[in-house]
């Protein structure tokens, strides 16, 4: 019971996402030479926007203080706060239009003809987890 | 026939996912730029005044890319858009760095006194 008092569900699943962007990035690379890898990467991709999802809720649920500084601030820690916010965006913008992508494509994603939404894709998931490990770095200043 | 039409690639879905990516992050940007520049701007999109403006913002970025995937997929479906393949593409990639840059806090908050 202690040790539930301790773990707050936000950083819970924002562990996991971090976690799963991790698989979905080695997955992405897979893509041309295995297709098969689509369709648990669109599983992973899921799970990854529902966690994202959660995690924006429950912070947002639990806020007390706006996170818009406006530039006025005592700390660098403030000052990355609407950093952190705006980054957010990036991982559910982008794991929605890949998710878009794979859908769309399926296993044609291999073809020659689609390495621009290939590309994107693969483009996606990097940025997407550079972000939620820029916000996890961020959050520890 | 039922097999012909689950091995078609609707393309223009996913040129449409692309291009809603790419305009809703540049509405991101603009919006923050926005909120930070003015504060009628930043009051009239504050929905819920303990998140801030960021509430308004995430429903305005969220809506710019539905309406524009929606926009997109009604004027393309059933066309050829191979034409548009790389341009997206670029307009995509392109639109993703744009959002990293505009929104470090010492470019948006930047300004000649």
């Amino acid at each position: 019971m202690e040790l539930l008092s301790v773990i707050y569900p936000g950083q819970v699943l924002f562990g996991l996402t971090v976690v799963l962007f991790g698989s979905a990035f080695t997955l992405s690379f897979l893509m041309r030479s295995k297709a098969e890898v689509v369709r648990p990467l669109r599983g992973v991709l899921f799970v990854i926007l529902f966690l994202l999802i959660g995690t924006v809720a429950i912070e947002f649920s639990g806020a007390a203080t706006p996170s818009y500084t406006f530039g006025q601030f005592s700390s660098l820690s403030e000052a990355l706060s609407t950093h952190r916010w705006l980054l957010f965006q990036l991982p559910i913008l982008l794991t929605i239009t890949s998710l878009m992508v794979l859908t769309v494509y399926g296993e044609h994603i291999a073809h020659k003809h689609a390495w621009h939404y290939r590309a994107s894709v693969i483009f996606s998931i990097a940025v997407s987890f550079a972000s939620v490990v820029m916000i996890l770095l961020e959050s520890m200043v | 026939m039922p097999r012909h039409f689950k091995d078609r690639i609707h393309e223009s879905l996913a040129t449409a996912a692309l291009l809603a990516g790419g305009v809703a992050l540049n509405v991101a940007w603009i919006d923050n730029l926005l909120i930070t520049r003015s504060d009628i701007i930043a009051s009239w999109i504050t929905i819920n005044p303990d998140i801030g403006p960021i509430s308004g913002l995430y429903i305005n970025t969220l809506g710019a890319f539905f309406v524009t995937y929606l926009f997109a997929a009604a004027v393309w479906c059933a066309k050829d858009v191979s034409h548009w393949r790389s341009r997206v593409f670029w307009f995509f990639f392109t639109s993703v760095v744009i959002f990293i840059l505009m929104t470090l806090p010492f470019v948006y908050g930047f300004a000649v006194i």
